[in-house]
């Protein structure tokens, strides 16, 4: 059973007008990248989290005599205010360019949703009929555990290579794919 | 009479190094108030993201609750942890400590 995403209907009229989508179109798959991959970010920010409170009890006395000083100790309250709030603003980028990076396939085409950064933002899409070839790959421990990998496709439009990273049961959708794909030809020959 | 221009010199130095700077600590203080204002601005822009590019699903609701959540708590703990702090006294470098010449001369 291929893993999708629920869509609400808030967002539904959103990402309609993202996609332009047209009236006899469907979206059949709404793909994030596999929850799992975010997993190795979260635990980066628990140890950077850990890391002001470990310095002052690492430190003992050379880190008492900063807080015992009036001048040194605001200073340092200031930083650490500082660091957890960059800490907090990073990891909300992270999550933002991670959820905003979706693949939305409808039974006419695939749309590739591409979030490089906070201010960068690329969308590329493919008319099913034009796929010619989809292949998928699971590689690793992590990814054969939980089941996710990329699927590679091979088209006849303007962008030759499409990839479909750390998307959840790569076999089901490359089949899912192929599918769609065969159904919308019928409509194209 | 005869200057020795180096004796001169190195005498200005010590002079300069000796010399105390300080600095008021609420100018730190208005340097963490830039920053709030830079991190209100990306948090902001990143809540747009997500309205904008059609991402409000509960995942992301409760991400950024809890985000902001912590934000509050790091901002009341800041608060609470600087609330004796006299901002008026000055944080002072140089001197004796910082003369970098104080072994040779």
């Amino acid at each position: 059973m291929l893993t999708t995403y629920l869509i609400p209907f808030s967002n539904r009229m959103t990402i309609d007008a993202l996609i332009h989508r047209k009236d006899y179109e469907k979206i059949q798959y709404f793909l994030h990248r596999h929850y799992i991959t975010f997993v190795p970010i979260l635990i980066l920010l628990v140890l950077l989290l850990i890391v002001p409170i470990a310095t002052i009890f690492l430190g003992g006395e050379y880190t008492s005599s900063w807080f015992a000083s009036s001048t040194i100790y605001p200073l340092i309250v200031l930083f650490v205010s500082i660091y957890y709030l960059s800490l907090i603003l990073f990891f909300y980028s992270y999550f933002i360019t991670f959820y905003l990076d979706v693949w939305i396939i409808t039974n006419d085409r695939l749309v590739d949703i591409r979030q490089e950064s906070l201010f960068s933002r690329t969308i590329a899409e493919v008319d099913l009929y034009q796929i010619e070839d989809v292949s998928s790959e699971v590689k690793g421990l992590f990814p054969s555990l939980f089941n996710y990998g990329n699927v590679y496709l091979q088209t006849a439009g303007p962008v030759p290579k499409f990839v479909l990273y750390n998307v959840p049961d790569p076999h089901g959708l490359r089949q899912a794919i192929l599918s769609l794909a065969s159904e919308d030809k019928k409509y194209h020959n | 009479m005869r200057i020795d221009i180096w004796d001169l010199m190195s005498r200005k130095l010590i002079l300069y190094y000796k010399s105390m700077i300080s600095i008021p600590l609420y100018i730190f203080l208005l340097i963490y108030a830039a920053f709030l204002l830079v991190f209100i601005f990306f948090f902001f822009a990143n809540f747009f993201h997500l309205f904008h590019m059609g991402g409000t699903t509960v995942t992301s609701f409760l991400v950024t609750i809890i985000l902001v959540a912590l934000t509050v708590a790091v901002l009341l703990l800041t608060t609470y942890s600087l609330r004796t702090v006299s901002w008026s006294d000055t944080l002072n470098l140089g001197g004796d400590a910082y003369n970098i010449f104080n072994p040779i001369f």
